[in-house]
């Protein structure tokens, strides 16, 4: 290369592939930058809707007829004519479900400007795509509950509520999740607490009050969607992970529809193996087959279940000639549900699902098709697994989705590797940076951060897990309940862990390992 | 979301819609309202290029009209840096033509020198890029952007101290291949 070129001076040689990359790979904005920037884009165009004109113009002018939103809603009612054979034949677009938009009027009236940009990008012929078609189905029909619950997501905007569900790990854990979501937006905010039953679990899973405390292995962590990621955020610290392998994972709604007869056809085509796992045919055969489900368009972690009930619709519901509505009219948690009750379709095809489940109760709300009660039980009517809606509100009840200050968060945490300092008595402190096994034993601190999901603060002595633990604590810790005790507390029963500072001197608190 | 998915939101839920497009389109258009800036002008100049552009678009894009979503918005995006370039500077600027979207040509470099500076663009990217996030990032928002490290550290969640720190390492790593392609900084 001949001659010298100035970084900068070469950036005015890129074309707009070149920019198309570097916009793709590095984001230039933080998120409060983009929701400042577009604020006041809004405030642009609302001071120039209302005859404010300060914006600048693109060359020339030419006359544009808008294609008015009303024009959609002849097309789509005429389709709901013919669809509505399923359910009641009503239709909604989905915009016209919420009328409240700032921006609404922009396609109803007449624009009559627009500039040489437009016509000079003109490329190619392009037909006006039909709008999408919600109908709604009929919710005391098989066909009609199946059909609703594959698509939850369009019968809702906005959604707030608790709920909480069973753990896997032992029957005395359970996590509850307080959500909100906005599917206009994609944003949701999850809240998962993890607590200790210490009542009955059954009363927990037939709508008792929860008695319990919150473990402190997983504790309580947000995951919070901003529209574009999904990010785990500890509670009272400045951490927040992106929760998916990459960056802008985040889902919207915007696919169509699903048929639920296409589903029934796809699954009877399928030709299940018989040690096939409870969860894997519902999620790698929708995965990978012709036919996809819908995606958890809600962006959260635990509520999704209730939400957008579809993976377990299809699981548990594909055969009509497993189950029946049992109850049209049941009111739960304040809402009209209908009641299911049946047989898992891989008992009567003669496969053994999960854990020996049998058995299974659901409470569907009619008019969402979310799932707000859910019960499973094994051949002996034991409870497997369970759900129960503790608050659940939709659209104008629903709460918003809190703006989370992602400028307090180290956002970017997913590349970076953990820091590890040390302290005065040369002990080397600071987050995991490697599973708590023996093998990790020599790279990992002297001191861990107590932080997994639940930021409790301090760190842990790395000898106090292993001898402990012994050769794997970061197993052998999961299986234990979890919780702090401050000085003076009492206690239950167990293994005492220091939490310490970070010169390892002064111990902050103890957390208490026990079985119950 | 592609382009047709994106009209179609825009058509059905206009405020979704243009959200939408500014997120998939607002680093597009600021890369182009930089790289025409061309180092005239501040960060909020380059930011007040930004609310223009997208309220333009907002309010005079026409979704049934033929033609790709993004070069409209490059088109417009370049305008309006134009435009600012000229206000700033008071200086005589060659207004390019809407019916292509590349850049404003260097009047300075012939053809060749031109088609060679962007090839040389391309391996520099390759070579930047070839150091991984988040020093890629640094490295552009700095030396492309203009960034402060107060505002590179606010993007990619990192205190400006680590940020300087990191780029003053990845300039290291990018010594020799900066000299391999004559570039300076």
């Amino acid at each position: 290369m001949k001659g010298e070129n100035k970084i900068n001076e070469l950036f005015s040689h890129s074309d707009n592939e070149d920019a198309q990359r570097i916009s793709d790979a590095h984001p230039v904005f933080s998120e409060a930058k983009k929701d400042e920037l577009y604020k006041r884009i809004q405030d642009r165009v609302a001071a120039e809707k209302s005859g404010n004109d300060f914006a600048d113009k693109v060359t020339g002018v030419e006359v544009h007829h808008g294609h008015g939103i009303m024009r959609y809603i002849g097309i789509a009612a005429a389709l709901a004519v013919l669809i509505g054979g399923i359910g009641g034949g009503h239709y909604l677009i989905r915009n016209n479900m919420n009328p409240d938009r700032t921006f609404s009027e922009i396609e109803t009236e007449e624009s009559t400007e627009t500039s040489e940009v437009q016509e000079a990008t003109e490329e190619t012929e392009e037909e006006p795509a039909e709008e999408a078609v919600i109908q709604d189905f009929d919710m005391s029909t098989q066909m009609g509950v199946f059909g609703k619950m594959l698509n939850s997501i369009d019968y809702y905007d906005y959604a707030s509520g608790v709920m909480i569900q069973s753990d896997t790990a032992r029957n005395d854990l359970c996590t509850e999740s307080a959500f909100n979501v906005d599917l206009t937006t994609g944003k949701s905010l999850d809240v998962l607490t993890r607590y200790n039953i210490y009542n009955d679990y059954h009363d927990v899973a037939n709508d008792q009050p929860l008695e319990g405390e919150m473990d402190q292995y997983l504790g309580v962590f947000d995951v919070y969607c901003d529209g574009t990621n999904e990010l785990e955020m500890a509670h009272d610290s400045n951490i927040a992970r992106i929760a998916t392998a990459e960056e802008n994972q985040a889902q919207h709604r915007t696919s169509d529809q699903l048929d639920p007869q296409t589903v029934i056809d796809y699954m009877n085509s399928i030709d299940i193996p018989s040690d096939a796992d409870y969860y894997t045919p519902t999620i790698a055969y929708f995965e990978n087959g012709d036919v996809q489900l819908r995606g958890i368009c809600s962006n959260t972690r635990a509520a999704f279940n209730l939400l957008e009930p579809g993976y377990t619709a299809v699981d548990f519901l594909y055969d009509f000639s497993t189950w029946d509505i049992t109850n049209e009219s049941f009111e739960y948690a304040g809402r009209d549900c209908v009641v299911l009750e049946g047989t898992h379709p891989r008992i009567s095809a003669g496969l053994i699902p999960y854990r020996g489940l049998s058995n299974f109760t659901f409470v569907v709300d009619k008019a969402t098709g979310c799932l707000l009660k859910m019960q499973t039980f094994d051949t002996d009517g034991e409870l497997i697994e369970w759900m129960v809606t503790k608050d659940i509100r939709f659209d104008a009840d629903a709460e918003p989705v809190p703006e989370k200050d992602l400028e307090i968060h180290r956002t970017d945490e997913y590349f970076t590797e953990p820091e590890i300092n040390t302290n005065s008595h040369g002990e080397t402190y600071g987050s995991c940076n490697g599973a708590i096994v023996r093998e990790n034993y020599d790279k990992l601190p002297d001191l861990i951060y107590n932080c997994l999901f639940y930021d409790g603060g301090g760190y842990f002595r790395k000898d106090d897990l292993f001898e402990a633990f012994g050769d794997q604590p970061e197993d052998v810790m999961k299986r234990y309940a979890v919780v702090r005790v401050d000085d003076g507390e009492p206690s239950p029963a167990g293994t005492d862990i220091k939490i310490y500072d970070e010169e390892g001197e002064n111990v902050l608190f103890t957390l208490v390992y026990y079985q119950k | 979301m592609t382009e047709n998915e994106l009209k179609n939101l825009i058509r059905s839920n206009p405020d979704d819609g243009f959200r939408q497009l500014f997120e998939q389109y607002h680093g597009y258009a600021f890369t182009i309202i930089h790289r025409t800036l061309g180092g005239t002008g501040c960060a909020k100049d380059a930011e007040d290029c930004i609310v223009d552009t997208f309220a333009d678009v907002i309010l005079h894009y026409d979704t049934y009209a033929k033609g790709s979503l993004r070069s409209y918005i490059g088109a417009v995006a370049r305008n309006k840096a134009i435009n600012l370039k000229r206000s700033l500077t008071a200086a005589e600027f060659y207004t390019v033509g809407d019916e292509e979207t590349n850049d404003i040509p260097d009047n300075s470099d012939s053809i060749e020198e031109s088609a060679e500076k962007s090839q040389t663009f391309r391996l520099l990217l390759d070579k930047v890029e070839g150091l991984g996030k988040p020093d890629s990032t640094i490295i552009i928002h700095k030396f492309f952007f203009d960034m402060s490290s107060i505002e590179i550290a606010k993007t990619v969640g990192m205190t400006p101290a680590a940020v300087r720190m990191r780029l003053s390492r990845s300039l290291k790593k990018l010594k020799k291949s900066l000299e391999e392609l004559g570039v300076t900084l």
